[in-house]
C-alpha cells in the first residue's frame, strides 16, 4: 500500500510482547498482578469518596482454587466508582494513555497507580480477564472480555448490578501457584496490610481481613504512641531478626514517615542496604536501597512515603533532589535519637557504639555536634589495650598515635613496656578522628608518632659505652648495607628484646618495590625500577640494636668478628620475621647461609 | 598457617574502601607471602589494585599489578591472564604519569598491552584511548589526533570502559583539541544524569570548568564547582581534579581557593605519581600569583605537620611560596619535556598561569 506522505499509519503492538518484556524485565516477579489488582480496587474507592466523604468503601477477594474440573479464578470486587463504557474502552484497552486517568483521578497525587498499564499485568497470570463494572455517572453496568492473544470485546449487561468494578482472572495453565490460597492471603497481606480500606479474603471455606494484623499505623501519634514490644516484635517478623531499638522516622518532604530498626550485629559499611518501603501504605519493595544516608548503614527501616516518585518498575525509589532531601531530614531523626541517648541513656549508647563502632566513628566525622558527645566512648585500640578516649585522656596529656597497624605493631611492645599509652590508628577512621582533635578541643593536643620518633627517644649510650660498641656497630653497618637497612645502638625497654625493626611508610614502599623487583618481569621490573629511584631515599629501614640486652652485651664484648656477622645476620632476618615482613630471595639465602654458617663454628 | 591471614581477611572485608584498608590489605599480603600461599597473595593483590587505582593510591597498585602480572606468567595453569586485561588498562595510564619512566618503555608497556589485548581476541579500543590519552598530554597533536579515530571507531566488549566513562574520555579529547562546543554536546547524556558511574560525573564537573568560564558559561561552572566538590572531596583519587576546582576558585574567589588548597595540599605534597603533583602545584602557583597581583605580601596558611612547607622551608612570604611552587613545578614539567622531547609542558605552564589576569 503506497501512502502519500499522509501520517496515518499506527504501529502495530504486540500485547503478548509487552506482557513479556513487562514480565521478563521490568518487573522483579509475576507477583505484582496482586499489586496491581489492590492499586486499582483502593484507587477506585478513593476517587468515589471524593464526591462522598462518608462513603464506606470496601473491598472483597474471593478464590476458587483449581481443581480437576475447574483451573482455578480470582475475583476481586471494589465498591467503588467504578468505569462508563467510554472509559472502559479508554483505560482498558489502550496501554500507556496515562494521562487521561489522570485527567479522570483529577489529582494524581491521591492515587497510587500511575503507568495506565496495571491490569494488563494479569495477563501474566492469566489468558483471560473478565470485568464487570458499573459506574456512578452510569444507567447500566458494562463487560469487558480482554484476552491475552491482544483482542477484547465489550457489551452491555441489563441486569442489575451495583456501583463498583469486579473482576474475574482465570488461572493459565502452568501458573496454578499463584492461584493457592495459603500463597495468595499471603501475597494479599504482603502488599495490602497497610491500606487504608477494609480488604476481605476468602478462600470459599474462611473468611479473613487482610490489614487486620499490622502493629501501627504511618500516622505520627501511630508510631510514637505504638506500643515498644509490638514494634520491635514486628521488625523481628518482617526481618527475621532481633533489633537492639528503634528509632522514629518522619520526613515533612515526601511525607514519609516509619520505624528504623538498628541491627544487633556488625554490618558491613558497603553491604546493600535493603529497606522495606510503602508508597500511599501499599507495599513497594522489600529492598529500597537509597532511603538513608550513606552512614546509615547499621539501619534497616520499614516506611510509608506518600509524595515520593517509584521507579518505572515500582520497586524502588526515584533518586532525585526530593530523594537526597528526605534522606536528610531522615538522618536529622537518627541524629536527635543519638543525642536524646548520650544525654539521658548512656547505657544505650554504649551498648550501640559497641556493636556499630564504625557507623558512630563514620557519624561523629559528619557531624561536629556529634563527635563532641560520642567522643569519650569512642574505643582505640592502645599499646595498654582497648580503651575508650575518655580513658585514653585521664592516662596522657598528648594524645599519641601512628597512622596504620604495622607501625603500631612496631613500637607496641617498648610503649607497653614504658607503660606509654600509643594509638593505633591504623583501622578506618580512626586517624581522621583523632586529627580532628584539635580542630574540636582547643586543649588537646596531639603527636603522630613513627618507629623513628619512638627510637629518637631511647637513652643514649654514654662515651664509655660507645666506644665498647663501636666495632660491633661497624660490623653490623657493613652486613646491613646491602639490604639498604642503617643501624644504630641504644638502651631501652624491654630488655629481652635484643634489636627492634623499624621501617615506617615510605621505606615499607621502596622494600615493596625491591622485592616485587625481584619476582617481575623484565619490562616491570625496570618500569619499577626507574620509580623507585626518583623516590626520595632519605628513609630506610632501620635496626637499633638494645645495649640493655644480655645477648647484644656478649655480642659487643667477643672478640670473633665472624660470630658477630651471623648474629647480626640472624638478628635482622629475625625481626623481620617477627614483624611479618617476607623474606625476598636474597634475605632467605642469607638466612639459610648464616644458620649454617652458625652450626659450623659451633661444631 | 595459624588463621591469622584469615582472621585478618575477615576483618579487612568489613573495612570501607580507603587508605586504612590498603595498608591492611599490604600486611595480608606480606603474611600471605611469608606462608607462601601463591593463591591468597594473587587475589589479595587484586583488591589492592582496586584500591590503589580508586583511591589515589597508584604506585601500590602498579607494585602489586606487576606482581600479579609475573606471577600469571610464571604460572599459566595456576591463574589466567584474562583477568589481568581489565587492570592493565589502569596500571598503564597510571605509569605513563611518572616522568621517570622513559619514552621507550612506555611505548613497549604498549605494545605489550595491544599483544596481551589481541591474545585474549579482545577490542583494542581501550588500548587506543589510553594512547590517545598518554600522547595528547605529552603533545604529540598529531598522533594523538590519529589514535581518537581508531579508538572511537573500534567496536565496544566486555573489556571497554562503562560509557559513562567513554563519553566522558571523548570530551576530554574534544577539550584537548579546544572544541568546546561539541564537548559541552558530548557531555550532556553525563550532566543530565542519565550516564554515571563511580568516578563520573565526578571528572565531568571538573573538567569542563575552565572551558565553562572561557566560554561565558558562569552559572553553569558554579553548578560544576558546588556539585563537584561534594562528590570528590573525600577521596585523593580525585586530585588531578582538585587542581581544576582550585583554579576554578582562583579566578572566581580566591579565598575559597586558599581554603580548598589548605585542606588538600597534602593530597598533592604525599602522593608519586608526579603528573598529578605537577597539575596541583602549578594550580597552587597560580593562586599564590593571583594573590600577589592583588597587592598581599603575608598570609597565615595553616598546613598539616607533615606537609608543612611553610615552615619547613621558611617561607615567610608570598614571594617565598611563589618561587618555591615555581621551582617545584618547572623542575617536574622539565622531567616530563625531557622525557617527551619537547616543551609541552612549558605551554601547560604558561597557559594556567593566564588565569591570573582572567577578568569575569
Amino acid at each position: 500500500m503506497v501512502n502519500n506522505n499522509e501520517f496515518d499509519l499506527r504501529f502495530k503492538v504486540n500485547l503478548q510482547g509487552i506482557i513479556e518484556l513487562l514480565s521478563n524485565h521490568l518487573y522483579s516477579s509475576p507477583k505484582v498482578y496482586i499489586r496491581e489488582l489492590l492499586q486499582n480496587a483502593v484507587d477506585a474507592v478513593t476517587a468515589r469518596r471524593k464526591n462522598d466523604s462518608g462513603f464506606y468503601g470496601s473491598i472483597s477477594i474471593e478464590l476458587f482454587e483449581p481443581s480437576e474440573k475447574n483451573p482455578g479464578t480470582l475475583v476481586v470486587e471494589d465498591n467503588g466508582i467504578g468505569l462508563t463504557e467510554e472509559e472502559v474502552h479508554q483505560f482498558l484497552a489502550v496501554i500507556g494513555q496515562s494521562s487521561k486517568r489522570e485527567e479522570f483521578f483529577q489529582r494524581r497525587n491521591d492515587f497510587i497507580g500511575q503507568f495506565g498499564i496495571g491490569l494488563l499485568s494479569c495477563f501474566i497470570v492469566c489468558d483471560e480477564i473478565i470485568v464487570i463494572t458499573k459506574s456512578e455517572k452510569s444507567p447500566y453496568a458494562v463487560e469487558w472480555v480482554g484476552k491475552y492473544d491482544g483482542t477484547y470485546r465489550v457489551r452491555k449487561l441489563d441486569n442489575d448490578v451495583s456501583v463498583g468494578t469486579k473482576i474475574y482472572l482465570r488461572c493459565r495453565p502452568g501458573s496454578e501457584e499463584y492461584f493457592q490460597a495459603p500463597t495468595l492471603k499471603d501475597l494479599f497481606i504482603h502488599y495490602g496490610c497497610f491500606l487504608p480500606y477494609p480488604i476481605y479474603f476468602s478462600d470459599g471455606k474462611s473468611k479473613i481481613l487482610i490489614n487486620n494484623e499490622k502493629p501501627f499505623d504511618f500516622s505520627r501519634d501511630g508510631i510514637l504512641k505504638g506500643d515498644r514490644e509490638a514494634i520491635l516484635e514486628y521488625g523481628k517478623k518482617v526481618f527475621d531478626e532481633d533489633f537492639i531499638d528503634y528509632i522514629p522516622l518522619f520526613s515533612k518532604t515526601g511525607d514519609v514517615s516509619g520505624i528504623a530498626y538498628i541491627i544487633s550485629y556488625k554490618m558491613n559499611p558497603s553491604s546493600k542496604r535493603r529497606h522495606r518501603v510503602y508508597l500511599k501504605n501499599m507495599f513497594l519493595s522489600d529492598s529500597v536501597e537509597n532511603l538513608l544516608p550513606d552512614w546509615a548503614f547499621f539501619l534497616k527501616c520499614v516506611v510509608n512515603c506518600n509524595d515520593l516518585e517509584p521507579t518505572a518498575s515500582r520497586e524502588q525509589l526515584c533518586d532525585d533532589k526530593k530523594l537526597s532531601q528526605v534522606q536528610a531530614e531522615l538522618g536529622d531523626c537518627i541524629r536527635s535519637y543519638l543525642v536524646e541517648k548520650a544525654r539521658f541513656d548512656i547505657f544505650r549508647l554504649r551498648e550501640i557504639i559497641k556493636i556499630h563502632t564504625l557507623a558512630i566513628k563514620a557519624l561523629s566525622l559528619e557531624f561536629d555536634e556529634l563527635y563532641k558527645l560520642f567522643i569519650d566512648w569512642l574505643p582505640f585500640e592502645t599499646s595498654l589495650g582497648i580503651l575508650t578516649f575518655g580513658e585514653i585522656k585521664k592516662r596522657t596529656d598528648i594524645i599519641q598515635y601512628t597512622p596504620s597497624i604495622d607501625e603500631f605493631r612496631q613500637i607496641q611492645k617498648i610503649s607497653a613496656a614504658k607503660s606509654i599509652c600509643i594509638l593505633n590508628c591504623g583501622y578506618i577512621y580512626d586517624t581522621e578522628i583523632i586529627e580532628k582533635l584539635p580542630e574540636i578541643f582547643h586543649d588537646i593536643r596531639i603527636e603522630r608518632i613513627s618507629p623513628t620518633d619512638m627510637s629518637a627517644s631511647f637513652e643514649e649510650l654514654d662515651f664509655e659505652e660507645r666506644e665498647k660498641a663501636f666495632e660491633f656497630i661497624k660490623t653490623a653497618e657493613v652486613v646491613l648495607q646491602p639490604f639498604n637497612c642503617s643501624v644504630q645502638i641504644k638502651k631501652f625497654e624491654p630488655t629481652d628484646i635484643p634489636a627492634l625493626f623499624m621501617i615506617d611508610e615510605e621505606a615499607n614502599l621502596i622494600r615493596n618495590i625491591e622485592n616485587t623487583k625481584e619476582v617481575s618481569n623484565f619490562l616491570f621490573s625496570s618500569i619499577l625500577g626507574q620509580i623507585s629511584d626518583n623516590i626520595s631515599t632519605s628513609s630506610k629501614a632501620q635496626l637499633c640494636f638494645n645495649y640493655n640486652n644480655p645477648l647484644i652485651t656478649r655480642l659487643i664484648g667477643t672478640d670473633s668478628k665472624e660470630l658477630v656477622c651471623m648474629s647480626v645476620e640472624i638478628i635482622y632476618i629475625q625481626s623481620l620475621l617477627m614483624g611479618h615482613y617476607p623474606l625476598n630471595p636474597r634475605e632467605m639465602k642469607l638466612l639459610n647461609s648464616s644458620l649454617l654458617n652458625l652450626i659450623d663454628y659451633k661444631l | 598457617m595459624d588463621g591469622k591471614l584469615e582472621k585478618l581477611l575477615s576483618e579487612i572485608d568489613l573495612m570501607p574502601d580507603g587508605k586504612a584498608k590498603l595498608l591492611m590489605l599490604e600486611e595480608a599480603a606480606r603474611i600471605a607471602d611469608s606462608q607462601n600461599d601463591l593463591k591468597a597473595g594473587f587475589d589479595i593483590r587484586e583488591e589492592i589494585v582496586h584500591q590503589g587505582v580508586f583511591y589515589g593510591h597508584h604506585l601500590n597498585a602498579i607494585i602489586a599489578f606487576s606482581w600479579r602480572l609475573a606471577q600469571c606468567e610464571k604460572n599459566p595453569h595456576l591463574f589466567d591472564i584474562s583477568d589481568l586485561l581489565w587492570e592493565y588498562k589502569w596500571i598503564v595510564e597510571e605509569i605513563y604519569k611518572f616522568p621517570d619512566v622513559p619514552s621507550e618503555k612506555i611505548e613497549q608497556l604498549f605494545e605489550d598491552m595491544k599483544d596481551k589485548y589481541n591474545r585474549e581476541g579482545a577490542s583494542l579500543r581501550p588500548y587506543y584511548c589510553i594512547k590517545c590519552k598518554y600522547l595528547y598530554s605529552s603533545g604529540f597533536k598529531e598522533r594523538a589526533e590519529e589514535l581518537y579515530f581508531k579508538w572511537i571507531n573500534s567496536p565496544r566488549d566486555g573489556y571497554s570502559d562503562c560509557r559513562a566513562c567513554d563519553i566522558d574520555n571523548q570530551v576530554l579529547y574534544l577539550l584537548y583539541i579546544k572544541d568546546y562546543e561539541k564537548a559541552f554536546e558530548m557531555a550532556q547524556p553525563i550532566l543530565s544524569g542519565r550516564l554515571k558511574c563511580a568516578e563520573i560525573p565526578h571528572l565531568t564537573y571538573a573538567e569542563l570548568l575552565l572551558p565553562s568560564l572561557e566560554t561565558g558559561r558562569l552559572n553553569d561552572a558554579q553548578i560544576f564547582h558546588e556539585k563537584g566538590y561534594k562528590l570528590i572531596y573525600k577521596n585523593k583519587d580525585f586530585l588531578e581534579s582538585m587542581s581544576k576546582h582550585l583554579l576554578y576558585l582562583t579566578v572566581v574567589d580566591v579565598n575559597k581557593a586558599v581554603n580548598i588548597f589548605e585542606k588538600h595540599f597534602q593530597w598533592a605534597f604525599e602522593t608519586h605519581t608526579i603528573f598529578f603533583k605537577f597539575e596541583f602545584y602549578l594550580a597552587s602557583w597560580v593562586m599564590f600569583t593571583k594573590i600577589k597581583k592583588l597587592g598581599k605580601e603575608q598570609l597565615k596558611i595553616h598546613l598539616q605537620k607533615d606537609c608543612n612547607i611553610i615552615e619547613k622551608y621558611k617561607l615567610n612570604t608570598i614571594d617565598d611560596i611563589i618561587a618555591w611552587f615555581e621551582k617545584e613545578t618547572t623542575d617536574m614539567a622539565n622531567k616530563f619535556n625531557l622525557r617527551n622531547g619537547n616543551d609541552h609542558f612549558n605551554g601547560v605552564i604558561q597557559e594556567r598561569l593566564k588565569l591570573v589576569g582572567f577578568q569575569l
